[in-house]
């Protein structure tokens, strides 16, 4: 038991998928476990404190005052930090809010609610933050895996490679490299939508008209989506290239393949993912990633028209 | 004397949430409440999304 490497897990805002993805291991669970002590992980052990860990796995992002304060405590009771998940790293789903006020948010679930009788929010509980925030606005990281969640493969060589204290081969292909769908230049003149008739599911989607953002995606999901028929809506953040080069946008990057591969032209892609970017943009719109590029825009594109919602 | 027993958090379930429990002097519980902490905003958020992304993005209210 000495010799084995503690490990602590806390949950910002998220959903505890991440967790799930822990257990996808199945078998290298075992494995896993037999060089680890998990010291902390609520959704498990009834561990209340912040205990001392060489490894902290920490996954939601940061929304309430609470999700500081648990921030914090990780990162003085842990040697290295792993900001696990698309949350932690780049905001997850909930960035989506970003065209919205935190009031407009509690209007939406307690006072404008449908279907739940209730006339205001909930004071005694930790407040809410201006806006959703990645894990390294707050503290330092060591070590970042998104996906939503990161697939079984890329976490057990995430941990391996901490626990050996050498760099993980994650590669940084993007989402494309798993997809069997093979690309092919056809005549299609409109886009589609996911749910306007029925798509060959050998071909690429964007050789089909329908938006799919593969292409600009970090593949830490092995391609599950494009297998049953649904495109790539981004989950696990902006590809390396997108990342690195700051002219380069997921926005002009997917309407420039989607032109070339079709005869539809590129500034109509462009203007279709602008008008829909809270949908594409979803799970990385908190990410200050996207501020130092062409897509500075991105809050007004979210915000306009309908696309901010029925409710305003 | 009335007592107070706060659960915080609980543990080994899905999400952030706490429990207040009131004694009185009699023993009997005069209140107990569940609170959930935690807050995303779907109800506003989804509001705009493209209605094919809904499968995929609501999956991500609990993750278990």
């Amino acid at each position: 038991m000495g010799d084995k490497a503690r490990v602590s897990i806390e949950w910002l805002s998220g959903c505890s998928g991440c967790e799930l993805g822990i257990v996808d291991l199945h078998e290298k669970l075992l494995e896993v476990l037999d060089e680890i002590e998990l010291v902390r992980m609520p959704i498990l052990m009834d561990t209340k404190d912040y205990v001392k860990a060489d490894v902290g796995l920490i996954t939601g992002s940061l929304r309430t005052e609470h999700d500081i304060h648990a921030a914090r405590a990780m990162r003085d009771a842990c040697d290295a930090i792993i900001a696990f998940g698309t949350c932690p790293v780049y905001g997850g789903p909930h960035s989506s809010a970003y065209p919205h006020t935190t009031q407009e948010l509690l209007d939406g679930a307690y006072v404008h609610n449908p279907t739940t009788r209730t006339s205001e929010a909930p004071d005694d509980v930790p407040k809410l933050l201006e806006g959703n925030r990645p894990l390294d606005s707050e503290i330092e990281v060591d070590l970042y895996i998104p996906g939503c969640p990161p697939h079984a493969a890329f976490i057990f060589e995430g941990l391996m490679a901490l626990l050996r204290g050498r760099e993980p081969t994650f590669g940084h292909r993007n989402v494309c490299f798993n997809c069997e769908r093979s690309m092919k230049k056809t005549d299609v003149s409109t886009i589609r939508r996911a749910y306007d008739g029925t798509f060959d599911p050998e071909v690429c989607f964007l050789s089909q008209g329908c938006l799919c953002f593969g292409s600009v995606t970090l593949d830490r999901c092995m391609a599950p989506c494009m297998k049953v028929g649904v495109p790539c809506f981004s989950c696990g953040g902006p590809s390396q290239p997108i990342i690195l080069e700051p002219q380069k946008d997921v926005r002009t990057e997917v309407a420039a393949r989607m032109a070339h591969l079709t005869s539809i032209p590129e500034e109509t892609i462009i203007a279709e993912i602008e008008c829909q970017a809270k949908t594409h943009f979803a799970y990385a719109m908190a990410s200050p990633v996207f501020r130092q590029k062409p897509t500075f825009l991105l809050k007004k594109w979210a915000g306009s028209g309908s696309e901010k919602g029925a409710q305003q | 004397m009335t007592r107070t027993i706060t659960i915080d958090p609980i543990t080994r379930i899905e999400g952030h949430a706490r429990v207040e429990i009131d004694i009185d002097d009699a023993d009997h519980i005069t209140r107990s409440v569940f609170k959930v902490i935690d807050f995303r905003g779907f109800e506003t958020f989804l509001c705009g999304m493209q209605v094919e992304m809904m499968p995929t993005v609501t999956s991500r209210i609990c993750g278990t």
